[in-house]
């Protein structure tokens, strides 16, 4: 797969799936967008080592998720306490208009809590439960083991169950 | 967990994680991206294209150094260095004339052939740096003979494109191709007019279905074609829906026969938003023929304009406010039955928001209505809006 126009063809039909994962890593629009942008100028300078048209997802998504890595490298991280995002969801639950406004408020909530998650653990989460990777897929994508993904993904979920555990209950009500 | 199992369905938490919801991205920010990689890729040909013409000249000017140490440039090039003395001294059928003229030596060349050497052949020798760089660069600007009919280049415009990946895979994701091409559209309309009246039934779909989707006015006439054509139909109809006024949008309406059609015009003259779109379609729903198809319409649209709903439930025209209040009712959202709820107890358009109330299908409804009945206040109200909900259903019964 060295044909320019293949990569072209390739690039333009996983653009909105690619924008969409890195809103989903970032948490915001206008960043996804921008960490697209550096992903395709990285596309172009790598695409000889791209090897196979199955594989282009997998691979376009490993470099996203290297820009996405790098910039958080370079950028302070979203560090926000626990303390201080439970306090932010019980307050929020308790002033909740009504229990329909609460669901569609949780799936907001859920989003921005995903979004929080330490990267490695937010990009596992991301790739198994919204991009639909194996694990296998997902140990190639962000170059861990199968095992690392395994305690990843354990991790992402317990720290998620404790985060909205508020929430949760106030919805099964 | 087996290697490259996907682990998401072992996990009821997964399911819940699965409503999440981020910002979808939007239509500007696809296309920004999409000319970004294109400008990304044209600034990386013309790179290479400079590139290759830098590795060229060296190439050249390494040649020609080499030939001129190796003595071996062409006459025409090295004659410049050359005096008459060393042209005779190499060729004995050059003479020299008498230096009468010292300034301008004449030089008579002989027209003998001078006799090839023993063994000599074209191939006696090969060609240095700066001939293979002359003779690559001439065959590749060789013209292609005439007499034998050159390869067929595949069309590579964005139209010919954007069919392809249609008529390869029709559910495939081409939203960028189409805002890209949609920039463009006045150069590139004609081409898709040309493939949706050509032979080829899988391209002309695919040509409706680009056209239904970013076609200008200027391709009404050939989507009214289309209509008569079963395989693009559908489509056809859907870019005239997209592009009618209002008063051809109604018509399209009563005259589809296709009832899943009839929704989805329904469904965009909804999604026109405006005081006239909404009283056209209340009118729809007041109309038993194409009641059922109105309320549907509604109630799976994505985001209904409910505002403009809820102002119709004011209306001084009693049909449009029970036609408000039936469309209302139909949609199966917890936040509109909370503001239906707020309308009766404010007394705001309250039997009609009562109906809507009654014919809503969410828990809230159903628990202010329990309340409601249980309240000296409203109880002759709610079954005030029971009849009327009664008579309305009746004429739908026959």
């Amino acid at each position: 797969m060295r044909n320019p126009a293949s990569l072209d063809r390739l690039v333009l039909d996983h653009l909105p799936a690619a924008l969409r994962f890195a809103t989903r890593l970032t948490g915001d629009p206008d960043r996804a967008e921008e960490l697209v942008q550096e992903a395709l100028l990285r596309v172009v300078r790598r695409w000889t080592s791209f090897r196979g048209e199955a594989a282009f997802r997998t691979w376009f998504f490993r470099i996203v998720i290297n820009v996405f890595r790098d910039r958080l490298s370079v950028t302070s991280p979203e560090t926000v306490s626990v303390d201080e995002q439970q306090a932010d969801l019980v307050d929020s639950a308790d002033a909740g208009p009504a229990q329909a406004a609460m669901a569609a408020e949780l799936a907001r909530l859920i989003a921005q809590e995903v979004s929080r998650l330490p990267a490695r653990q937010r990009e596992v989460l991301v790739l198994i439960v919204y991009e639909g990777l194996s694990t296998r897929e997902v140990a190639e994508v962000v170059g861990i083991s199968e095992g690392n993904v395994h305690s990843n993904l354990s991790a992402a979920r317990t720290r998620l169950k404790a985060r909205l555990a508020p929430y949760l209950g106030s919805v099964e009500k | 967990m087996k290697s490259g199992e996907h682990p998401n369905d072992e996990s009821e938490f997964d399911r819940l994680l699965g409503q999440a919801r981020w910002p979808e991205p939007r239509g500007e920010q696809i296309a920004r991206l999409g000319e970004r990689w294109q400008a990304i890729v044209r600034r990386r040909r013309h790179l290479m294209y400079g590139a290759l013409a830098m590795a060229a000249s060296v190439l050249v000017v390494v040649g020609l150094l080499a030939s001129r140490d190796r003595g071996t440039l062409p006459a025409t090039i090295a004659g410049a260095d050359r005096t008459a003395d060393t042209v005779t001294a190499e060729n004995p059928a050059v003479t020299q004339a008498p230096r009468s003229t010292p300034s301008t030596p004449q030089v008579a060349i002989s027209t003998d052939i001078p006799s090839k050497p023993a063994g000599w052949s074209v191939e006696s020798r090969d060609a240095n740096l700066y001939e293979r760089v002359l003779l690559s660069s001439a065959s590749s600007r060789r013209k292609p003979n005439r007499q034998q009919p050159a390869k067929a280049e595949p069309d590579k415009s964005p139209v010919e494109e954007l069919v392809a990946v249609i008529v390869r895979d029709p559910v495939a994701d081409v939203e960028v191709r189409l805002v890209l091409l949609q920039r463009d559209l006045a150069r590139y309309e004609p081409a898709l007019w040309d493939v949706a009246r050509g032979a080829d039934a899988e391209r002309r779909l695919a040509a409706a279905r680009i056209l239904s989707r970013i076609g200008t006015a200027r391709s009404l006439s050939v989507l009214a074609e289309l209509t008569n054509d079963s395989a693009t139909h559908a489509a056809a109809i859907l870019g005239l829906g997209r592009l009618a006024g209002l008063p051809d949008l109604m018509r399209l309406v009563t005259l589809e026969p296709d009832a899943e059609l009839r929704r989805e015009l329904l469904r965009m003259l909804l999604a026109r938003r405006t005081e006239e779109s909404i009283r056209l379609y209340l009118d729809f729903v007041n109309e038993p023929r194409f009641r059922p198809d109105a309320l549907v319409a509604a109630a799976t649209m994505t985001d209904p304009p409910v505002d403009l709903l809820l102002a119709f439930l004011e209306s001084p025209q009693k049909s449009l406010r029970l036609s408000a209040a039936q469309a209302l009712g139909r949609l199966p959202d917890a936040e509109i039955a909370e503001r239906l709820s707020e309308s009766v107890l404010r007394g705001i358009g309250r039997q009609e928001a009562l109906v809507a109330l009654l014919l809503s299908p969410t828990a809230q409804a159903a628990g202010f209505l329990n309340q409601a009945r249980q309240n000296l206040y409203l109880v002759a109200s709610v079954q005030a809006a029971e009849q009327q909900l009664h008579a309305l259903t009746i004429p739908e019964r026959r």
